[in-house]
């Protein structure tokens, strides 16, 4: 048994934790006495916090009664919500190279069930309005901000011109609310790409802010053939019987695992539901934008065929049963419906309750497809059921391999500094050491989760060879520079956790993990790191400018874990 | 909590945190086998690595993420009547998956998919050994995952492999 000066001063700070315990709610009820705290308030009542949902997870002892150091945030406070547009379904925006749009950040009411709540949306839309454009077009996006918070719009995955890139400090200043910036958006790689704020994504993103872009390559043959497609969204969303849980004003709450919904959505609302015919392909576009929830989608059984991710085709298609989307990865599969009936389209995942260590089965149906029988005007089974090979993405990654196995130009680990975390949660953490799983597929600590906030704790990109962490890093590269990022994520942290790492403007490979070559590469803008895991990422730096490399957990961003690397302008 | 304080204050190992510098991810869901008495002095790691998969996580269509393990044994008694088989099973022992049979190295490999597990290995008359049950089992160990307790229980909290 080891015990280090700094463990005992630790646990000294943690017992005398236990008898300053910040303030509890009854104290947070005398200083707003003077709210109405009725249940009759479809936007909530951003004064008052609440206990968080807690489905079947026990509360810890020791938290009972405690609130995070930041304030509550609901939008529309004060705002009549029969003022407030009621938001309408996404429309398809399909534009040609010059194109103008207007994208407008406003406030929305949805419905979900019975229940109506006051929400964010583009254009008044859930999602936002579904962009399709050729590749290598170019269209100019007037963006008006019209909710109460600054904003941008970040064009996820795109390689566009750094100005236009949305990151507010780096490329732009935020747009504040009633002004607007012009974006002027090129799309030089086919495939599915997404859009949303780089402001408080947890707080605007989670709210509805995002919206999908389709970008058809000329080729007539990119993809195999299939009856229809579907583009889809994947996203929860946290509510309670008031209706959404607030957020954290000052900074974000569910700051060590992000903020897990309770309500799944597609394509913005829950229930999900199609109807084909027996027989058909169905090209599914698979978006993730939940803050923090890693999915595993299946299709009720039926073959599922893998064909791209994020910026292009996989070398090889393949056969996969489930699909693993972390928050911002996009995937393309084919499946085919064979036989009629209602097929689930389910997550699966094995959630992990902290509390009593034991595995939990998060198994949840996301929407039916429903399988008819009928004549199909084209039968595609015969197509489907072989595996096509992309020599063009095989023969574009011949470039590059005179780079595979050179050593790491960079490296970062992943990992977490605590500040003044609350004593329980802090005795939490140093005991719940044992085991951590490669990915956190629920929330399995929701109300110390809920607690800490990015105040309390600061999660960290660190360069063990300089010891520099997140904006302090300034890494340097010459355009067409091609390197090698080493991504370790620390499994001993003190809460070691999954992160889906973001690298700006650029593509990059997931070239080896754990020190075994990938075998199938596809070009890729977001990776998710499982906790203890190493993963050699090659990186094209082509792009100019000033990028952003970030964890995509949302809440994980908020608490501090980006960085920003320089894109020199080759002569 | 106050069980938590006590095993605190008694002195158990509270690594609250470690060294970023120093991290790496290898080997973090390792884990070792114990002999049997009648394993004499015989030792077992256990290596586990992600599958490999197109994703950088493998896992089944329920979730459970997917390992390739690898047995290493030591000091294992020759036994030209026997064989040493590798068996992984979850702690309820309902379902019991074959690893693989040790070669001259005492080695296998094989694929895991349990939350929790626990592996042993038994000495059996053939390498065709379809069920573990009735052969003498010579070593075994927990899984990573297996060694979690609950909030309310650090009773074994005897050491952390790094």
């Amino acid at each position: 048994v080891r015990v280090s000066i700094k463990d005992i001063s630790i646990v000294l700070l943690a017992l005398g934790g236990l008898f300053s315990l910040s303030a509890p709610a009854a104290a947070q009820d005398a200083r707003h006495h003077g709210h109405d705290h009725g249940h009759e308030a479809t936007t909530g009542d951003s004064s008052q916090w609440r206990m968080p949902p807690m489905d079947m997870i026990m509360m810890m002892p020791g938290i009972q009664g405690r609130i995070p150091n930041v304030g509550p945030y609901l939008p529309g406070q004060g705002i009549d919500p029969a003022t407030i547009p009621a938001a309408r379904y996404r429309e398809v925006m399909e534009l040609a190279d010059g194109d103008t749009i207007d994208l407008e950040a406003m406030l929305v009411r949805r419905v979900f069930k019975d229940d109506e709540f006051v929400m964010f949306g583009f254009n008044g839309q859930y999602p936002g309005p579904l962009i399709r454009v050729e590749q290598h077009s170019t269209i100019t996006v007037n963006f008006t901000n019209s909710i109460d918070m600054p904003s941008t719009i970040h064009w996820h995955g795109i390689r566009l011109a750094n100005e236009f890139d949305g990151v507010p400090g780096v490329t732009q200043d935020a747009v504040q609310p009633g002004e607007s910036f012009v974006y002027e958006v090129v799309f030089p790689d086919a495939g599915i790409y997404w859009y949303h704020p780089h402001v408080r994504e947890d707080i605007q993103q989670d709210l509805g802010l995002y919206g999908n872009m389709l970008v058809d390559s000329p080729d007539p043959d990119y993809y195999g053939p299939a009856n229809r497609e579907e583009i889809l969204i994947l996203d929860d969303l946290l509510v309670d019987e008031r209706g959404l849980f607030p957020w954290g004003a000052e900074h974000t709450t569910h700051a060590t695992m992000g903020r897990f919904g309770n309500l799944f959505l597609v394509n913005g609302k829950p229930g999900y539901s199609l109807e084909v015919t027996a027989g058909e392909v169905v090209r599914f576009h698979l978006t993730n934008v939940a803050n923090a929830r890693a999915f595993n989608v299946s299709f009720g059984g039926n073959p599922i065929k893998l064909v791209a991710g994020d910026l292009s085709r996989f070398e090889r298609e393949e056969w996969v049963e489930s699909v693993v989307l972390a928050p911002a990865e996009r995937y393309v599969v084919d499946v085919h419906f064979e036989k009629p009936g209602d097929f689930a389209f389910m997550n699966r995942a094995q959630g992990l309750d902290h509390m009593m260590a034991e595995f939990v089965e998060a198994y949840d149906t996301l929407g039916v497809v429903t399988v008819r029988d009928g004549a199909l005007e084209h039968d595609h089974r015969v197509t489907f059921a072989e595996l096509r090979a992309y020599q063009e993405v095989t023969d574009d990654i011949e470039g590059y391999r005179e780079h595979f196995d050179r050593l790491p130009d960079h490296e970062m680990v992943l990992t977490i500094r605590a500040g003044d975390l609350p004593a329980p949660v802090l005795l939490m953490m140093g005991v719940d050491t044992i085991y951590s799983p490669p990915v956190e597929w629920t929330d399995g600590m929701v109300d110390m989760n809920w607690l800490v906030t990015g105040r309390d704790i600061t999660w960290l990109l660190r360069e063990p060879a300089t010891g520099r962490e997140n904006l302090d890093l300034a890494w340097e590269f010459e355009q067409g520079d091609v390197i090698k990022l080493r991504i370790v994520n620390d499994p001993l942290s003190l809460h070691p956790m999954h992160h889906p790492i973001h690298i700006h403007g650029q593509r990059f490979l997931v070239l080896d993990q754990d020190g075994r070559r990938k075998e199938n590469l596809v070009w890729q803008d977001t990776a998710l790191i499982p906790v203890g895991t190493t993963v050699d990422l090659l990186v094209e730096m082509s792009n100019p400018g000033d990028w952003m490399i970030h964890c995509h957990t949302a809440e994980h961003l908020s608490a501090g874990m980006a960085m920003v690397f320089t894109v020199h302008a080759s002569p | 909590l106050a069980s938590v304080l006590l095993a605190l204050i008694a002195g158990a190992a509270v690594p609250v945190s470690a060294s970023a510098q120093q991290a790496t991810s290898a080997g973090y869901y390792d884990f070792a086998l114990y002999p049997t008495a009648r394993g004499g002095h015989a030792a077992a790691s256990i290596r586990m690595r992600t599958a490999a998969s197109p994703f950088t996580l493998a896992v089944t269509v329920d979730g459970h993420v997917i390992y390739d393990i690898r047995v290493e044994a030591h000091r294992l008694r020759p036994s030209p009547q026997s064989v040493y088989i590798a068996w992984a099973a979850p702690p309820n022992l309902d379902t019991v998956e074959r690893i693989g049979v040790l070669d001259d190295n005492l080695t296998t490999t094989g694929r895991v998919h349990f939350n929790k597990f626990i592996v042993f290995v038994t000495e059996s008359p053939s390498a065709d050994a379809a069920t573990a049950l009735g052969d003498p089992i010579v070593l075994r160990g927990t899984s990573r995952s297996g060694r979690m307790r609950s909030i309310f229980d650090h009773s074994d909290i005897v050491g952390e492999e790094p």
